[in-house]
């Protein structure tokens, strides 16, 4: 079995006190909080030198959407967060609900993004290019994006081939929903942070 | 044994759905701020205090990092410094960009069109009449 290979996967390390996946996600987090810091920076600087151009009356996007989305990342949080604690009581049933709830809120999440905010500039001609608050939108909310296809990705994996894993090490599979929740509550902050950001200053 | 297993677990759901609640309540309440009749330094005070409350309440109780162990706290902790000193770097290029005024708005560029289909913000229907009909990148 592959888990045998990898050392603590599922009892703590002596030396850091937790499992090694749950160490490698954060530190994976850290450099995460790194890349969307040098983002957050350029922005800054750009709304420097552009006075005007970052202002929302002037950017005019539409605030309700990204309330909305706002709310389903939350919701989507909640459900992850209830994915892993259903495997604490040995619900893998449970478990799953929550997973597939998790999906749905991200699929909706990117549906909504790209259907009405994406689309609706394409068609009305505003771009990157367009200036450079949309150079920062595009960017930002694009790589946000991109990070919710990477967990729907790992989500739909763990709902469906992956979730075998559990008839097998249980506390294995729990500890990689665990990292998964880790990953996804990150997603979660990052757009916590660019939703007033970006659509309210 | 198992017994005591199970109220932990429910006092954790309990737990999840008080910041559930939390996060709702913040996220209305940044928009609901961001009309209040303060200066631009007021609202993005504001609006990134809420966030951080909320950014904070995510990491303390999703993440579980109330009950993690220190040695992660000293791996975010320093990440955290990094993030700042990231966020610090423009104003230290504040004066460079004042005597390097290249990246405007490039020239030709019409203003982008906004969204007008359920909703909008405050006066920015107004801001940007005529924007979007002339668009174009």
């Amino acid at each position: 079995m592959s888990h045998e290979l990898l050392p603590y996967t599922v009892k703590a390390h002596p030396v850091t006190g937790m499992y090694s996946g749950k160490l490698g996600t954060w530190l994976f987090l850290a450099s995460e909080v790194m890349l969307f810091g040098a983002l957050f920076s350029s922005y800054i600087l750009l709304r420097i030198g552009n006075p005007g151009v970052f202002d929302h009356h002037v950017t005019g996007l539409n605030v309700w959407i990204g309330l909305i989305n706002t709310f389903v990342l939350i919701v989507s949080s909640v459900c992850m967060v209830l994915a892993w604690a259903r495997l604490h009581e040995q619900d893998l049933p449970g478990c799953r609900k929550y997973l597939a709830w998790t999906l749905v809120c991200a699929v909706f999440f990117l549906v909504v993004k790209f259907i009405f905010e994406y689309k609706y500039k394409w068609d009305h001609g505003t771009y990157p290019s367009t200036n450079p608050f949309y150079a920062c939108y595009f960017t930002m909310t694009g790589l946000h994006a991109l990070h919710i296809v990477g967990g729907i990705v790992v989500i739909g994996y763990f709902l469906g081939p992956g979730s075998r894993l559990y008839h097998t090490n249980p506390e294995y599979y729990t500890n990689r929903i665990e990292c998964t929740g880790l990953y996804w509550h990150f997603v979660d902050i990052v757009w916590i942070f660019l939703f007033p950001v970006l659509y309210l200053l | 044994m198992e017994a005591a297993h199970h109220v932990d677990v429910k006092a954790h759901v309990r737990k999840y759905m008080i910041v559930f609640a939390a996060l709702t309540a913040g996220t209305i309440l940044t928009v609901a701020a961001s009309w209040l009749p303060v200066s631009f330094t007021g609202h993005v005070v504001i609006a990134l205090l809420i966030a951080l409350v909320k950014g904070t309440l995510v990491a303390a109780f999703f993440m579980h990092l109330v009950s993690e162990r220190k040695a992660l706290y000293s791996i975010l902790i320093l990440t955290v410094g990094f993030f700042f000193v990231l966020l610090a770097l423009p104003s230290f290029m504040h004066g460079e960009m004042a005597s390097h005024p290249q990246i405007h708005v490039a020239p030709g560029v019409a203003p982008p069109a906004h969204d007008d289909h359920g909703g909008g913000h405050g006066s920015a229907e107004h801001a940007t009449d005529g924007a979007a009909e002339k668009g174009g990148s």
